[in-house]
């Protein structure tokens, strides 16, 4: 279907829709919708209020969207606020604002720039954190997973960063800075300044940096 | 009803697979999310999973995944029905289901010709009774006439079907997968089957 045989939705003022199946759906004011939306791009400059389940090919949101359902798109990229009572699942997954996830949180590839908070697993086959804001994700589940600090010309050290809080990070392989968690798991681990661990378990390699505060460090290839 | 269960740890050394793999199977779909079970250890809390459940999966999933798509895979994985149509007779030549089991199924219900998932689910359940060797023709029979009344109970197919036999009557049984139930100490189970993981044979079969 091309983009001309579904119907557009623009939203300059405030309004409600009911919901359906559209090809671009452009939110420049404030909108309530109220029942499944499914889109083939989804462009939020303003505000959305979705009270079911959100679907797209391509999303941008720019302005604030929140979610009661889940959220499903190919393409989803996060410059402003998204708020997601249900799952949310990417096929490439940036962000550069803030999110929140009450449920699971599922991309193939991930990179977070800013505020994230997952309640339920963050799994992702590639997932890079840039620590701008505070990150705290209950469970994560990754192929691999790097933490870096921000990128900044000048004066970076001076600069302030966010850290990443988490339940239990399991992964083939991790590389970590300012991470705090219970517990990781991986194939190859390598921590940086400002990780606090309780217990790594490691398969293949194991490195950390002599400012990282780790508790038990199990190599998981030998029994204990 | 205690399952074996397998750890998260033991699993992957035993199937080969790594963290990544898993995850993204289970985002794909592909292991079901109840099969994550959460259990408080000396650890905290760790994953588990049902023992032989996972294992056949994973076996099934390294099989066809060079072959077949995660998300089709995923489609033929899921006990959620499928639009499939097939005349009953080519059931029978297929060697899906037995000549016995599609007549038992054809009396019961007249004009059947064409049948859609569930119904080929429940002549496959006849089949696999019949095939026990635990069941009469007559149970058999019972069988076709209780099932309608059980998908609409468990519209999602998943639940176990049991007969329940006591001084040589037999009754069908549905019931959730994991539910515990508790017999008249003289009555037991003749037969037993998950269906769930009927359909997802069926599925690999008639795809």
């Amino acid at each position: 279907m091309g983009d001309g045989a579904k119907p557009k939705l623009t939203v300059m003022g405030q309004s409600t829709a009911a919901g359906g199946d559209f090809g671009r759906v452009r939110i420049m004011g404030q909108a309530v919708v109220k029942g499944p939306l499914t889109c083939e791009r989804l462009r939020v400059m303003g505000e959305l209020e979705a009270r079911a389940d959100v679907s797209a090919e391509a999303a941008t949101i720019m302005g604030q969207a929140s979610c009661r359902g889940d959220v499903t798109a190919a393409k989803l990229q996060v410059m402003g606020a998204l708020e997601c009572d249900g799952h949310l699942s990417a096929g490439v997954f940036k962000t550069a604002g803030e999110v929140v996830v009450r449920g699971n949180c599922g991309a193939d590839r991930a990179l977070i720039r800013g505020a994230l908070t997952v309640e339920g697993l963050f799994s992702a086959d590639e997932a890079r954190f840039r620590l701008h804001g505070p990150c705290r994700v209950r469970e994560m589940g990754m192929g691999r997973l790097t933490v870096e600090l921000p990128r900044y010309l000048w004066k970076s050290s001076m600069r302030r960063h966010g850290t990443l809080e988490a339940d239990v990070i399991e992964a083939d392989e991790v590389h970590l800075v300012h991470t705090r968690a219970r517990v990781v798991r991986a194939q190859v681990v390598r921590l940086g300044p400002g990780c606090e661990i309780e217990r790594v378990e490691y398969g293949q390699s194991y490195e950390a940096h002599p400012d990282a505060k780790v508790g038990r460090v199990i190599d998981a290839g030998r029994p204990e | 009803m205690d399952e074996e269960l397998i750890s998260k740890k033991e699993l992957l050394d035993l199937a080969g697979i790594s963290y990544g793999q898993l995850y993204r199977w289970k985002r794909k779909k592909l292991i079901p999310e109840e099969w994550f079970i959460r259990k408080a250890t000396f650890t905290g809390q760790e994953t588990f999973f049902p023992r032989d459940k996972i294992l056949s999966r994973i076996e099934q999933i390294k099989q066809w995944k060079e072959d077949v798509p995660l998300d089709e895979l995923a489609k033929r994985l899921s006990p959620a029905g499928v639009e499939i149509e097939r005349a009953g007779d080519d059931l029978v030549r297929l060697g899906i289901v037995g000549d016995l089991a599609w007549r038992l199924y054809a009396d019961a219900v007249p004009n059947a010709r064409i049948l859609a998932f569930p119904d080929i689910v429940c002549v496959y359940l006849v089949h696999e009774a019949l095939e026990s060797g635990q069941v009469s023709v007559d149970e058999a029979r019972q069988l076709t006439a209780a099932y309608p009344r059980f998908v609409t109970v468990f519209r999602d197919m998943q639940m176990r079907v049991d007969l329940v036999r006591k001084l040589g009557v037999g009754t069908w049984l549905a019931r959730a997968p994991n539910a515990e139930i508790a017999l008249d100490p003289q009555a037991n189970v003749a037969f037993s089957v998950d269906v769930a993981s009927a359909v997802e044979q069926l599925k690999l079969k008639l795809m």
